[in-house]
């Protein structure tokens, strides 16, 4: 397996600090920073977030494709955007609007010649509505549109589970239903460990069940179910052992990315996890 | 004044309890709505306000069942519009162009039925970048702008709704009367929400002094807690409804006041309640 690092630390720092005079200088700064601490610490994929989607002129993505092939050495993926985005919304409008913007997105990761494209379901929570089967069906729904015109571009999709709060794609139950609905669809399956953890899922049962499907890897750690903040890996309550051993009875292959929300936390989650790598 | 109710409670209620009887959202929607317009007939109701979300209404064949069960009662029906997962504020241009486009389909809807009053929502203001959470408030003055042309020749009343503090756009009373100066049209009005209201702290004297030529629809809603609402039964919770009413007088509001609960078993207490202030 290949250890990769998530822009999204540098994504959140500039949050912060607030001072870009247009929104696409935070996804390059973000995206250049996370390049180039990968490229300094021998890591071997950048995985790159494109939220908030905002290169969409020819200039913009001019720009951040001649970004990505400044760095030839990097492996690069893409996390698709997820703010607002709902491919299970009940809503047929917006879940075209999610599905389009999907589709725009994989457009530029074929652009900087990346695989992996990784995608999230959006969030069930209508109005405490019991059924959930309305929401996994308009997932499904979506997925099969979105599988269609994605060909095009040659991706491995993935699609991530989510965390307890967003109510959709939760434990491996809702999981196994899902991949069942979309089954002969080239979708796969993006893993988070914290995700995961807060709907207290057995990650030896997961990888059982889906290990075939599983083409990227997002390390995550985590102290409390009912929120998801990103702290530096080893300081939470998530068991890596346990992770990497599962990883290694299925000979996994693909990339695992370290998702941390503070870039100050990424120099010591990469010492945490060279361990693991030995 | 005209007491009126929502049709939400018996959404959430039937969403709830009656999970299983549905095959299709719309027959929630349409059991919701049916249920809403008999008790508000059997009350002696002169008006109530129908939710269109789940949003099942924007095919033709869904639509004109919609539209032939609202046609069957003779009292003044207003429109709620969909609000899940909308976002006309969102960064996301396709997710606000998407809203747009449900909002102008609900207008249509309000036409064919008669509705006088079309309450809308901004959606939420996701993503908390300083510098560009003014973004959030421009995506939303160029979305409303939009629906307004496009539905200027519809004869129903478009109102904007505050939020409550989750929301983080449209929140209090200057954020309110800065909105509308920077719309400033005479097409737009204002659905005032006392929860929402109550949860950011309005001050609702200033709120009616400035905005009540504007606002055409109030939500009568209660509250426990400023960070949920969870529209309880009128009178359990801690809103100051006498302060409300001696605005609404002061200013000699005429037009509706809906009852909108999220439990359709608390209506009859809240109708009791309430008579005292009328």
């Amino acid at each position: 397996m290949k250890l990769g690092l998530s822009s999204i630390a540098y994504i959140n720092d500039g949050k912060l600090q607030g001072k870009f005079e247009r929104t696409i200088d935070l996804i390059l700064e973000a995206s250049e920073k996370c390049l180039n601490f990968a490229e300094k610490n021998n890591i071997a994929v950048c995985e790159l977030l494109l939220d908030p989607p905002v290169l969409n002129s020819e200039e913009h993505i001019e720009e951040f494709v001649g970004l990505c092939n400044s760095f030839p050495k990097i492996q690069k993926q893409v996390h698709g955007p997820y703010y607002d985005l709902n491919l299970c919304s009940l809503h047929p409008n917006l879940r075209k609007a999610a599905i389009d913007c999907y589709l725009e997105t994989a457009a530029i990761t074929s652009r900087i010649g990346a695989k992996i494209y990784t995608i999230h379901p959006g969030a069930a929570k209508h109005l405490n509505l019991s059924n959930r089967l309305f929401y996994v069906d308009a997932l499904a729904s979506s997925v099969k549109i979105l599988m269609e015109d994605i060909k095009k571009y040659n991706l491995i999709t993935c699609i991530e589970n989510m965390q307890r709060k967003i109510g959709i794609l939760l434990d491996l139950k809702e999981l196994e239903l899902f991949f069942e609905k979309v089954k002969g669809e080239e979708i796969f399956f993006c893993w988070d460990t914290s995700h995961s953890w807060t709907n207290d899922v057995d990650v030896q049962e997961l990888w059982n069940s889906l290990h075939d499907k599983i083409r990227n890897v997002h390390l995550v750690d985590n102290y409390q179910k009912a929120a998801d903040s990103h702290p530096a890996l080893g300081k939470g309550k998530i068991d890596f052992k346990e992770i990497f051993n599962v990883m290694e009875t299925y000979d996994y292959e693909g990339a695992v990315i370290l998702e941390i929300g503070k870039s100050k936390d990424v120099p010591e989650s990469v010492d945490y996890i060279q361990k693991y790598f030995n | 004044m005209n007491l009126g109710i929502s049709s939400l409670g018996f959404i959430v209620e039937y969403g709830q309890v009656k999970k299983d009887e549905y095959s299709s959202l719309l027959d929630l929607l349409l059991d919701a709505s049916q249920a809403c317009l008999k008790f508000s007939e059997d009350h002696g109701f002169e008006v109530c306000e129908l939710i269109v979300d789940p949003p099942e209404v924007f095919s033709q064949e869904n639509k004109q069942k919609f539209v032939d069960l609202c046609n069957s009662y003779s009292f003044e029906i207003q429109i709620h519009g969909p609000f899940i997962d909308m976002g006309l504020c969102s960064h996301n241009e396709k997710i606000s162009e998407a809203s747009v486009q449900s909002y102008i389909e609900t207008a249509k809807i309000c036409e064919e039925i008669k509705a006088t009053t079309l309450t809308i929502h901004p959606g939420v203001a996701n993503f908390l970048i300083n510098s560009i959470k003014g973004y959030n408030q421009k995506r939303l003055k160029h979305a409303v702008m939009k629906l307004l042309e496009a539905t200027k020749d519809v004869d129903v009343m478009i109102c904007m709704e505050n939020m409550p503090q989750n929301a983080k756009i449209l929140l209090d009373e200057k954020e309110m009367e800065q909105f509308f100066l920077e719309i400033d049209r005479e097409d737009l009005f204002f659905t005032y929400d006392t929860s929402h209201a109550w949860t950011c702290d309005t001050d609702i004297e200033y709120l009616w002094e400035k905005l009540h030529p504007l606002i055409k629809n109030v939500h009568l809603v209660d509250n426990f807690e400023k960070k949920s609402d969870t529209h309880p039964a009128l009178g359990s919770g801690k809103i100051d409804f006498g302060a409300i009413f001696d605005l609404i007088k002061k200013y000699n509001y005429q037009r509706s006041l809906i009852i909108e609960l999220s439990r359709a078993s608390d209506l009859e207490q809240s109708i009791e309640f309430i008579q005292q202030y009328l």
